[in-house]
């Protein structure tokens, strides 16, 4: 373990050492012992690399042992180090958490670069090797993990965040939003650059749309692990605090993904088990309810920002019975682009846009849930896929909109 | 006797006439100005908004100030607001033309006691309007709220948090004008400098 807490110190022990190839930050470390378990994960990963590329391990320098305890051995050796690191943890943005990981990995000239948010003990040899060999061995500047989907879980991405993002930026990453990445060199770099005015970062939350933008190698890496439990106790607020800079991104990423066309599968290293069969656990009378009620009191907002015949198909969506109730595809994903746009033309502030799609989307949701319910894993991929290609049907639609918005207000 | 009273007679009918003949120009000034000034407004609203529209004027000055000029304005349009406040100023200004034509000396005492007030009638302008801007976004805020919340009676709640915050912002713009008024009614202004004077 090295004794140099400061970025600074840090860097210039490292470089009188041995050249680096491989950083790795793992910011929520809860203990010496968790980050030896990864130490020697990655350890037996590496060996199977061509060249064993030098490591060293970013951990939380705020980790302390209990008073009076002694720490553990370390694991380090000449490939491989752990090194206390002043990590942000990666809450609000996964930018703040990733910037200094990015500086000390362009002024190490590193290969590559890898941001670990979940427990170190859940970095295996297996999970290790596909998250890093695409980057060190196969020349991709950007590999995101594929999670493990049930089909109840992870909802805001499956019904807006990817199908939005596939059909506007051409590749099909499943989770765009992943919080773990391996980057290239090349990325690091291109990240790692400041704004030239202010010296301050540039703050690219969205790296997935940024590589895609910016013409790079992107791969997925099927860790066969599951997202962690999301706080669902304010749904409208959890919609808005993804769709905000989601749609923030669509907005200053427009000159690229008009000129996208059709999108491409992407290459996924790894393997995962099929998710277990998963009981219907929501309440979904209420959501038909919830989005029944907004069609009677929300009329007017929606009105701002959804076209006439939109709204028509919403007012008979609203008279269906619950054994009725189907959404369509092509409806769901043109309301998608309605406030997307509508978020561009600031109709009005951003927070109560947002909040006012969330009985549309638990329509969408209820909808969802009685056509997957009793249907297989394979059934419900394939459900998915159906929708992802409503959305790329429609972006002729969103591109008028976005190009001529007042064709279509009314 | 009989003469005199149909002297009498003849003077007051003389008289009234002669007064109607003269007031009868002013009036039919004042008619014609304000008929020319709508006419002049309405066309002027007419240029102004095809000219507003054609510019993107909406979507620019909601691109550079954000969501509030749009959540401010009628039907969320600050265009249709540039064109009504034009009009009205317009058919104002016509109106202010036809009283002086109606009568010069009244027309400079309403102008003297216009402008005295202008101050007060400004301030409550914009107490209604940011009261106005603030029920809206509340109101919308609690809406939304309480639809997510599969509350029955959200739009109840909403429309109950607009009317307060109207009638608030009303009761504070009426107090803040007519304690002026007032001010300026009992003359703390015109009176004599002896007059001000604190009474022991």
């Amino acid at each position: 373990m090295t004794a140099a807490n400061q970025p600074a110190e840090l860097l210039e022990l490292l470089k009188r050492q041995n050249p680096v190839q491989l950083i790795l930050a793992i910011p929520h470390s809860e203990s010496r012992d968790a980050i030896n378990v990864a130490a020697t994960q990655i350890r037996a990963a590496l060996a199977k690399f061509a060249g064993k590329p030098r490591t060293v391990i970013l951990y939380s320098d705020t980790l302390n042992g209990s008073p009076g305890e002694e720490s553990p051995p370390s694991v380090d050796d000449v490939d491989l180090q752990t090194v206390p690191f002043p990590l942000a943890p990666v809450t609000a943005s996964r930018f703040e958490a990733l910037w200094p990981v990015l500086q000390l990995s362009q002024a190490l000239s590193v290969q590559a670069c890898c941001l670990w948010t979940r427990s170190p003990e859940s970095l295996t040899a297996v999970r290790a090797d596909s998250l890093l060999r695409p980057v060190l061995e196969q020349q991709f500047d950007l590999v995101v993990p594929r999670y493990n989907r049930r089909r109840f879980e992870s909802l805001i991405n499956s019904a807006v965040v990817y199908p939005l993002t596939r059909a506007l930026y051409g590749q099909r990453i499943r989770f765009p939003m992943a919080h773990d990445l391996a980057l290239s060199a090349n990325l690091t770099r291109r990240l790692a650059e400041p704004n030239h005015k202010t010296g301050q970062p540039l703050r690219r939350d969205w790296i997935t749309t940024y590589a895609a933008c910016q013409g790079l190698r992107i791969a997925e890496a099927a860790l066969d692990l599951y997202l962690p439990p999301a706080d669902s106790s304010d749904l409208s607020k959890v919609l808005a605090g993804v769709l905000d800079p989601l749609m923030s991104d669509v907005e200053q990423n427009a000159l690229h993904w008009q000129r996208t066309r059709d999108s491409q599968a992407t290459p996924v290293f790894g393997n995962s088990s099929v998710p277990a069969e998963e009981p219907l656990s929501t309440d979904v009378i209420k959501m038909i309810e919830t989005f029944q009620l907004g069609f009677r009191n929300l009329l007017d907002v929606w009105k701002l920002v959804l076209p006439p015949a939109t709204l028509l198909e919403l007012k008979k969506l609203a008279a269906l019975p619950a054994d009725k109730f189907q959404m369509q595809d092509d409806l769901w994903a043109r309301t998608v682009y309605d406030f997307t746009l509508a978020y561009r033309l600031r109709l009005m502030s951003s927070d109560h846009l947002l909040r006012s799609m969330t009985p549309l989307y638990l329509a969408w949701v209820a909808a969802y849930a009685l056509e997957v319910q009793g249907v297989n894993a394979r059934d419900v991929e394939l459900r998915l896929e159906r929708l992802c290609v409503s959305f790329e049907s429609q972006k002729p639609y969103f591109l008028s909109r976005w190009r001529w918005p007042d064709r279509f207000n009314p | 006797m009989w003469y005199q009273v149909q002297q009498a007679l003849q003077d007051s009918s003389n008289r009234i006439i002669t007064g109607l003949a003269n007031l009868l120009p002013g009036f039919v000034a004042l008619v014609v100005a304000v008929i020319v000034s709508g006419l002049l407004a309405w066309i002027a609203g007419l240029i102004l908004r095809r000219f507003l529209r054609r510019i993107d004027f909406d979507g620019k000055l909601v691109r550079a100030s954000g969501a509030g000029l749009a959540d401010l304005s009628p039907a969320g349009s600050p265009t249709v607001l540039v064109v009504r406040l034009t009009r009205w100023a317009i058919a104002f200004v016509g109106l202010l033309i036809g009283v002086a034509a109606f009568d010069a000396t009244l027309t400079s005492r309403l102008a003297g006691q216009f402008f005295a007030y202008l101050p007060s009638l400004v301030i409550a302008a914009l107490l209604l309007l940011v009261g106005n801007a603030a029920a809206r976004y509340v109101s919308r805020e609690v809406l939304i709220g309480a639809v997510n919340m599969n509350i029955q009676y959200a739009r109840l709640l909403g429309a109950g948090v607009k009317w307060l915050i109207l009638v608030f912002s009303a009761a504070l713009a009426l107090n803040h004008s007519r304690t002026r008024a007032c001010r300026w009614a009992g003359g703390s202004e015109f009176r004599e400098p002896d007059a001000r004077k604190e009474p022991r």
